[in-house]
């Protein structure tokens, strides 16, 4: 079932099966929580959000016009969550999914080289940041990034390279800024 | 660099996908009750309940017409057909009973017909007792003379 389309996918989904809508969530739900842990810079907030952007999916399946495009589509109802969670409305209605017990440390990497991406990351516009996000994330598929994206290969490795370039320019950046 | 960022990335990655399999089976159980298909089937049974319930409502309906209710009243009286003859046979009265009068008064003014007349206000009174002319008789009888309003008039 793995190596089924996101259409064929879709089009299980519309006929009842909840089994199908799993599989969509393995495959793109490493994307979606990292796309909302750059808005919230939390774990938890991130896993809650990525819960929402998926029953919200499943809910406006029928409206998607063209199942090939859906982890566009889910990545365009990801940025619309964050929008709202940024914007404080969906932070009232946190009690949706289980709250779960915070561990220390938990929400803030330990690692400093893991820290010092995410500042660099969060420092790239947000169309570089996603591509770097889904090639990463999509198992360096630049096929299954540029669907994500919605954008041509050649249009999405323009974006990927930039993206690292700049990527580079800002974490050595930082390291100068750290050994001054 | 490509494989540390890959590395690094996935290290940022990796707490964000700790329960990922819990939260999948969360997120399968709470869409399996909105269901396509199940909201279908829900419908459809809406559906069957509706059609359902207006059955029973008719044959609750026509059970009661024909099985429970009682065998309806006869019709009312024609009271206003009765009501007209009732009137019509007053007005009759009260014209008779006034030309009787007047004819009574006619005698009361003459010295012979006086007794005549006196049996005629009596024969009013008796007769058409509900009528004008009865009440008008009754005063001349009360008054003692036979023809004294009759004259006055």
């Amino acid at each position: 079932m793995g190596s089924r389309g996101d259409g064929d996918l879709v089009r299980a989904v519309l006929d009842g099966d909840t089994a199908a809508f799993a599989v969509f969530y393995d495959r793109y739900a490493p994307l979606v929580r990292a796309v909302c842990h750059d808005a919230t810079r939390n774990v938890h907030d991130a896993q809650d959000l990525a819960q929402e952007v998926f029953l919200r999916g499943f809910r406006r399946l029928r409206s998607l016009r063209h199942p090939d495009r859906f982890a566009a589509w889910i990545i365009g109802i990801t940025r619309h969550v964050c929008r709202e969670w940024r914007r404080g409305a969906w932070q009232t209605r946190r009690d949706r999914w289980p709250a779960e017990p915070v561990k220390a440390g938990d929400p803030v990497p330990d690692d400093e080289a893991v820290r010092r991406l995410h500042q660099s990351l969060l420092g790239l516009p947000e169309k570089e940041r996603l591509a770097i996000h889904a090639f990463y994330l999509l198992d360096r598929s630049a096929e299954q990034a540029r669907r994500v994206m919605g954008l041509s290969r050649s249009g999405f490795y323009r974006c990927l390279e930039r993206a690292k370039r700049r990527l580079r320019r800002v974490m050595a950046e930082e390291s100068e800024m750290d050994r001054g | 660099m490509d494989e540390e960022l890959e590395r690094t990335l996935r290290r940022l990655h990796e707490p964000l996908s700790r329960d990922h399999s819990r939260q999948r089976d969360d997120l399968v159980a709470a869409i399996e009750g909105r269901s396509p298909d199940k909201a279908r089937g829900l419908k459809r049974h809406l559906a069957l309940l509706a059609a359902a319930a207006v059955f029973v409502g008719i044959a609750v309906g026509v059970l009661w017409r024909v099985v429970l209710r009682q065998p309806s009243p006869p019709p009312p009286p024609d009271e206003p057909e009765v009501a007209f003859a009732q009137i019509k046979r007053e007005v009759e009265e009260a014209g008779f009973a006034a030309q009787l009068l007047a004819a009574a008064d006619l005698f009361a003014r003459l010295p012979e017909g006086r007794e005549y007349a006196v049996d005629r206000y009596r024969h009013i009174v008796a007769t058409y007792p509900g009528t004008t002319a009865a009440r008008t008789a009754r005063q001349r009888l009360a008054a003692g003379h036979t023809g004294g309003k009759a004259n006055e008039g």
